[in-house]
């Protein structure tokens, strides 16, 4: 297979209309109801939302670790032109670690501790390299994970490539982290809440070193957070999430500039604004639940603005050439009166 | 200033850890969790303590509410010292905590009528008044009385923490120690939380002891703010003061490395140079001031001598070297 | 799945406690092994308990002898044919589950109790008081159980009573090691912590907060455990330390009927059957008695 297929400015990941159910005790949760989003190369995607959205999931679905059954997933994942739900299993693992790649949340826990970082780092190249029949002598991977543990300005790449886990601290390790979804060069990268598990100090140094390595390596990003603050600092453009559902997205610049749809509206009032001076609201109610969505929008039942027609689906409205909402306060009609 | 006692008094506080090596476990040195650290609580106010982790926050809100011992120095409650007040009924249910973890702060085997009866149970609320005051106190955290037989497995994040509050209201306390109560949840959980907590004080006039790592919360929600780095405070001062005029370049950083979600927000943030590095081990504090090591303004005074912590303007201090002397106007 | 709300509940009126045991025993369902283990569990204490009626010749299981029926083969008279004596092996086995389990209710009702005690105690006090509990748990563990068993029964004089005794005073302290460390790293819990922020004595602490919340760890384990005893206890008999002739013991049976192999392969390989297919049923229920006992928790 080929990794730099014929994807000439088309997105780099397209997931058209994904689905995924589980079957548990309490029946059938409805999961995930038709998300719709594009990343493409070189852009930075934000998907923001609160626990229990389906952000989670839906990262999952991506990147195929998904356990089914419980997990019935529907739909389409697009990755560089070849369609990743209908991949063969052999095909579809060859692009894990590889084009496309991940960062994880946890630090602590990401890395095992009995092993060296070197031994770890190493058995993800020689992983990938199989997957991808590379044949690299041992020193020609050294050089590779050096050159890498550099890149995300660990001092002394020796030393640590020696190292344990226990010996770095939080910020190394995910440093570390980094370097790993890295390694073998990839085109695309998810990242699930980095640095979510460190102090706002360290928080800040690693976002800003990721920011500056997908924008020197030219990757496509896409970060699933809760953190809006972050969105806004480290991505181009957002999906923003509600109960299994893409509510709006958009440029970054216009959602923030502009929050639309209800919900994102909530969400922002509830943030702590550094500047002070605002009380600020909460969400009325509780995520539904799954095995029982409501009807049409998922959010009509803790909406302000919930009516009649809120029983019925609404589509993505289109507010701008790069902002949509899928509110019927959005509709065509609704805005001229 | 009025001249009224303080709800609670710290003084000259320090805990010491001991580190044990060996075969007889014998002490080879001291973590020094926290040193000297002093403050006043006010009644009715929100008090913060911000830090990060690592910084001695956490174990100085478990001094403060008995669960453990401090190594030398003092607190005082409405001017008695806590020390001879301590292991009386009296004092332990003037001050009560709110724990960070909604997950493991209730015991999962037990209904939530069960832990709200635990306080009143020991507090000589007499049986039959237990239920009635069981409806109350989940009334008072906006919960339906239907709540009393639910298990903590049935509750959302955000419930669980209102039934922690009513856990700590139960013994009608004075001063509440709540650690990083709303860290655990989403933001639109943590407003409607911290809106309740706001109503709660006003209603029964509570003060607060609010630990957390999140400066846009506190900024909101804080009368007075006190920044803790290693042990030690190195700012303190009203909110708005800290907030507007931060004078430690480490309470700089810390303000400026908030991800925020306005222009307006981005444009208040000191343009400091970003703070290096992570906060070291408690156990290996770097002498002189223990921020000289990621100190963007770390100058030669700065490795050797610790520096004193000076008025910086109205009941504002700070530690640093930049600002020797008291300068209040 | 974790990043799923919790949804309320079924019913409004459904009580938790209920709810949370329908929601143990849908996974407990889903977990084969756990539902043979039941299966066996459940028909060998039916055995136990109805061996007066199920048993098709009660009276096999005394002192009966009947010469002209002796070494029969399994057939539909006697399902697993007879002994040397003519007893009906298959009444024998029933009531060997008897012996079996009386032993399993007598040891773990005695140790157990005592061995969580001392590892609540150890656990949550630490100091000195674990000091001492803790040490002598660990002589106790240094010493081979059925080395133990083997020799105070022998100093006692072989009865199953001494049996009994002698195992139980060796089983104690594995319980004690575990709850001692389920205790450690519960005591810090915060809700453990709260508890004592709200003025709860220690008394209230130990058995109202932290014992309930090792209950699934003890189930877990006396199940498994039950596997243990009755192995142990078919291993003094089959030595002659345990039971002894009449009583119909599982483990005097294979005993007495070794004698006889190859040609009567039945009167000792049946017996031994039963044994494993006890000791494979509670160790299959324990593992999945988790998934039953841990749903208020996860």
């Amino acid at each position: 297979m080929t990794v730099s297929g014929p994807n000439k400015g088309g997105p780099v990941l397209r997931v058209d209309d994904l689905r995924v159910a589980f079957s548990t005790f309490d029946g059938v949760a409805d999961v995930l109801s038709g998300v719709d989003l594009e990343v493409h190369p070189g852009q930075r995607v934000g998907l923001v939302g609160e626990s229990g959205c389906g952000k989670s999931v839906t990262m999952r679905a991506i990147m195929g670790i998904l356990a089914s059954p419980p997990a019935r997933v529907r739909g389409r994942i697009t990755f560089a032109g070849e369609e990743l739900l209908t991949m063969g299993r052999a095909q579809r693992q060859a692009l894990k670690g590889t084009a496309m790649s991940m960062v994880f949340q946890d630090p602590m826990t990401a890395l095992n501790p009995v092993f060296r970082i070197g031994e770890q780092l190493t058995d993800v190249v020689r992983w990938a390299d199989r997957r991808r029949g590379l044949r690299r002598t041992a020193s020609e991977r050294r050089a590779r994970i050096l050159e890498v543990l550099g890149q995300v300005r660990l001092p002394d790449p020796e030393r640590i490539f020696d190292a344990y886990p226990v010996q770095l601290s939080g910020g190394m390790r995910q440093r570390v982290l980094i370097a790993m979804a890295l390694l073998n060069r990839p085109r695309f990268l998810i990242a699930d809440e980095p640095g979510t598990a460190l102090d706002v100090t360290t928080q800040d140094e690693i976002l800003r070193l990721l920011n500056e390595l997908v924008r020197d390596e030219g990757l496509a990003l896409l970060m699933i957070t809760h953190n809006l603050g972050v969105v806004r600092e480290m991505t181009d453009y957002v999906y923003v999430m509600y109960a299994g559902n893409v509510v709006e997205h958009g440029t970054t610049d216009a959602i923030f500039a502009a929050p639309a749809h209800p919900y994102t509206r909530a969400l922002f009032a509830c943030v702590p604004k550094l500047s002070g001076g605002r009380a600020y609201a909460g969400i009325e109610g509780t995520l539904p639940d799954y095995t029982r969505p409501p009807e049409g929008c998922r959010f009509h039942p803790r909406c302000p603005h919930a009516e009649a027609r809120c029983f019925e689906r609404p589509p993505s409205f289109d507010l701008g050439e790069q902002h949509h909402s899928a509110c019927w306060l959005h509709a065509p009609t609704e805005a001229k009166s | 200033m009025s001249t009224e006692v303080p709800l609670l008094q710290v003084e000259d506080l320090t805990k010491l850890f001991p580190i044990r090596r060996g075969l007889f476990q014998r002490v080879i040195g001291h973590v020094r969790a926290i040193d000297g650290v002093g403050f006043d609580i006010r009644r009715g106010e929100i008090f913060g303590l911000a830090g990060e982790s690592g910084s001695g926050k956490s174990t100085l809100a478990r001094i403060v509410v008995g669960l453990d011992g401090a190594s030398s120095g003092r607190i005082r409650f409405v001017g008695e010292d806590v020390h001879t007040l301590r292991g009386t009924r009296g004092f332990r249910r003037r001050v009560q905590m709110v724990f960070q973890n909604p997950g493991s702060s209730l015991n999962p085997r037990r209904s939530i009528e069960q832990t709200l009866s635990v306080p009143l149970r020991f507090h000589g609320i007499a049986p039959s008044a237990i239920a009635p005051r069981v409806r109350e106190l989940l009334e008072m955290v906006e919960l339906p009385a239907s709540f009393r037989a639910k298990y903590p497995f049935e509750l959302s994040g955000g419930q669980k923490q209102r039934v922690a509050i009513a856990r700590a209201l139960a013994v009608e306390p004075e001063l509440l120690v709540l650690d990083e109560p709303t860290s655990a949840l989403d933001v639109s959980v943590q407003a409607k939380v911290i809106e309740l907590l706001m109503r709660i004080r006003n209603e029964l006039d509570l003060s607060y002891l609010f630990i957390s790592h999140d400066l846009s919360l506190m900024r909101n929600f804080t009368t007075r703010i006190a920044v803790m780095y290693l042990g030690k405070l190195c700012e303190m001062g009203f909110t708005g003061d800290v907030f507007d005029h931060p004078a430690h370049p480490y309470t700089q950083g810390l303000i400026s490395s908030v991800p925020v979600v306005s222009e307006e927000e981005a444009a208040l943030k000191p343009a400091v140079e970003r703070i290096r590095g992570e906060i070291p081990s408690p156990a290996n504090v770097p002498p002189g001031c223990s921020f000289h090591t990621r100190c963007p303004a770390a100058f030669r005074p700065c490795r050797i001598d610790d520096p004193a912590f000076v008025q910086v303007g109205f009941e504002h201090r700070t530690r640093c070297h930049l600002f020797p002397r008291d300068s209040t106007a | 799945m974790s990043d799923l709300a919790l949804s309320p509940s079924a019913t409004p009126d459904e009580s938790s406690r209920h709810r949370a045991w329908r929601r143990g025993w849908y996974r407990f369902r889903r977990n084969p092994a756990a539902v043979a283990g039941l299966v066996l569990v459940v028909l060998v204490v039916v055995a136990a308990l109805g061996a007066p009626w199920l048993a098709p010749s009660p009276e096999s299981a005394g002192t009966f002898v009947n010469f002209g029926e002796r070494h029969q083969p399994p057939s539909l008279h006697h399902l697993f044919g007879t002994d040397n004596v003519g007893r009906d092996v298959f009444s024998r086995v029933l009531y060997g589950y008897r012996v079996s389990l009386l032993l399993v209710v007598f040891v773990l009702g005695l140790s157990v109790p005592f061995g969580v005690l001392l590892g609540l105690l150890a656990g949550y006090y630490g100091g000195w008081i674990e000091t001492v509990i803790m040490r002598i748990t660990d002589i106790f563990l240094a010493i081979p159980a059925l080395v133990m068993a083997l020799a105070i029964t022998a100093a006692l004089s072989p009865s199953l009573m001494n049996g009994m005794i002698a195992i139980s005073l060796l089983w104690w302290n594995w319980h004690t090691r575990l709850i001692y460390t389920t205790v450690h790293a519960l005591r810090h819990e915060e809700y453990v912590e709260a508890a004592k922020i709200a003025g709860a004595s220690d008394a209230h602490i130990l058995f109202r907060e932290i014992l309930p919340n090792c209950i699934s760890v003890i189930s877990v384990k006396v199940t498994l455990d039950a596997g243990f005893v009755i192995l142990i206890g078919a291993g003094l008999s089959f030595l002659g330390l345990g039971a002894q002739p009449p009583t119909p013991d599982l483990g005097t049976m294979v005993a007495s009927g070794a004698n006889y192999l190859p040609e009567d392969w039945w009167e000792s390989v049946l017996p031994g059957l039963a044994i494993l297919f006890a000791i494979l049923g509670f160790n299959l229920l324990g593992d999945g008695l988790r998934d039953l006992l841990d749903v208020e928790v996860s």
